[in-house]
């Protein structure tokens, strides 16, 4: 890549990198267990951050292996955050987690879109357990309220959840 | 995510302001250095709180990031702060002259009833609700981070507010007895999520121990009877339901008061003590006001109310509650008053918070 005809090292790298390692990286991420398009997804990202970061002049001293350790914390991050929206959705109403990914996204825009109406409180809270997945110790530690307080506010504003989202188009 | 990896570095920072600001001493002489569950001395007896009913003072709440009161009829609500600051979570003292609150980002203040002498009990980074005052109305316990990532109790004579001492350590939502002599708290994990007991112990933390028969994984702060014969708590799974559960303090295991289903929650004795109110959510759509019985044998909804109710408290008098009820699509708070026999609502007021907690003033019969 080149910026008003200065070639960019970082990105002449990654290229490189792309090219050994791209399709064993493709690989190693359907290997965890994610479906072959969010596995690309997640290569590029990798392949992305790594830019960034020889571009922002971090030494990586081998740059597969930096990759390949991203690519492995994105899998997990996004394994971490379906089961995240399973449990949200069973609290929900006993709506289990879609099976695939693309319906899985529909279910997540619908209801952190509600989430996002709920009271400030509410929303903090929810936001605060199921997706920092903090304990309801640390959720009042960090909004300074009590923990039981928290608790009170998920139990609201599942409630209100509930109450907005209706039966689940899975349910019928 | 960030919140979460913010967690270490600032417990770690406030760690050392607190070491810093914090020497730990042996409690004050005086009232509730004795063993707990032990009568109160001629002299502490003198100074406790009214126990009973009481007469109806201003009820303290949270608007607009300010504490306000309220007369007990809904007259001449008036603002008592007006820092900066967003300040919340208010508790009358039990003499009802003074009132405690947190002020952002971690100070605990304690003021008059009408606003004067508002005083810096604590300043320090990781302090936080709930607090809990002594029944001779001069000391206060809360949790805090006590030493290098362990939170504890802390407790304070107003009198001495530059020597804090701590009343137990790995502890946190402290509930002062009132008998002045003892102190229950909620053990507190030392992981996420992790089993929660409940323990008492005296206010120099001799004699802890731990007093549930099965671990939790969320309680709230108990609450003493009157007679300080009994602890009520709600208690539960992290996300599934609370439930409300009694325990006699002369001997026995904690007991729910109720088997229908449902989250319940604020368990609250009532002022003559021979009661215990709470709030249900069982059907998802509507929330209960739950009142037991006298044996504590049987429960009976007083009344359906709000999905949006998150908070209750027995007014002094015994005659009402109030709820602090949430709009559901967050366009403020009801600050409501029912009658605690029939469910009627008697008055309500919208005020401009988010936040839950309220509490009534008790004055001397």
């Amino acid at each position: 890549m080149e910026f008003d005809g200065i070639a960019d090292p970082a990105w002449a790298a990654v290229v490189d990198l792309e090219r050994q390692a791209g399709q064993r990286l493709f690989g190693y991420a359907t290997h965890l267990g994610v479906d072959h398009a969010l596995a690309a997804d997640m290569v590029q990202e990798s392949l992305l951050r790594s830019w960034r970061e020889l571009g922002r002049g971090v030494v990586i001293t081998s740059a597969e292996a930096w990759a390949f350790r991203t690519l492995s914390r994105l899998v997990m991050d996004q394994h971490r955050l379906h089961r995240r929206v399973a449990r949200l959705l069973s609290r929900l109403g006993d709506r289990p987690a879609s099976r695939s990914m693309e319906a899985d996204a529909d279910q997540r825009v619908v209801i952190w879109a509600q989430v996002d109406r709920l009271p400030l409180r509410q929303r903090q809270v929810v936001y605060l357990r199921y997706r920092a997945d903090l304990s309801y110790e640390e959720i009042g530690r960090v909004l300074g309220i009590t923990p039981g307080a928290a608790r009170t506010h998920a139990t609201a504003a599942m409630a209100s959840l509930r109450e907005r989202l209706g039966p689940w188009e899975g349910d019928r | 995510m960030g919140a979460a990896r913010l967690l270490p570095a600032a417990g770690a920072l406030a760690a050392l302001v607190l070491l810093a600001v914090l020497y730990v001493t042996a409690p004050p002489a005086g009232p509730g250095t004795g063993v707990p569950g032990a009568d109160p001395s001629p002299s502490l007896r003198a100074t406790l709180a009214p126990t009973g009913t009481a007469r109806n003072g201003l009820m303290a709440y949270v608007s607009g990031g300010d504490v306000w009161v309220v007369g007990p009829d809904g007259a001449e609500p008036h603002r008592l702060t007006a820092a900066p600051a967003r300040d919340h979570d208010p508790v009358w003292s039990p003499g009802g002259t003074r009132l405690a609150y947190w002020s952002d980002p971690h100070a605990l203040r304690v003021m008059r009833a009408d606003g004067s002498d508002d005083l810096v009990i604590y300043d320090g980074v990781t302090g936080g609700p709930p607090v809990s005052w002594a029944p001779d109305s001069g000391q206060l316990a809360w949790g805090a981070l006590v030493g290098n990532q362990v939170r504890g109790i802390v407790g304070v004579a107003l009198d001495l507010p530059d020597k804090p001492w701590v009343v137990a350590e790995h502890a946190t939502l402290p509930a002062w007895s009132p008998n002045g002599t003892a102190m229950a708290f909620v053990e507190d994990s030392t992981v996420a999520d992790g089993p929660l007991f409940l323990s008492v112990a005296g206010i120099d933390g001799s004699d802890r121990h731990t007093i549930t028969r099965v671990s939790y994984r969320v309680i709230d702060q108990p609450r003493w009877s009157t007679d300080g014969r009994r602890l009520a708590f709600a208690a539960g799974d992290t996300d599934g339901a609370r439930h409300v559960y009694v325990l006699d303090l002369a001997g026995g295991f904690e007991r729910r008061v109720s088997s229908v289903d449902g989250d319940e929650w604020d368990p609250i004795w009532s002022p003559d003590g021979r009661s215990l109110a709470f709030l249900r959510r069982a059907s998802g759509r509507r929330v209960q006001i739950v009142q037991t019985a006298g044996s504590l044998d049987g429960t009976e909804a007083v009344t359906e109310t709000s999905l949006g109710t998150t908070h209750i408290t027995w007014a002094p008098d015994g005659a009402r509650f109030l709820l602090t009820v949430q709009d559901l699509f967050g366009n403020g708070t009801d600050l409501s008053v029912v009658d605690a026999v029939s469910g009627e609502q008697a008055w309500a007021m919208r005020i401009d918070s988010t936040d839950i907690t309220a509490d009534w003033q008790r004055l001397a019969p």
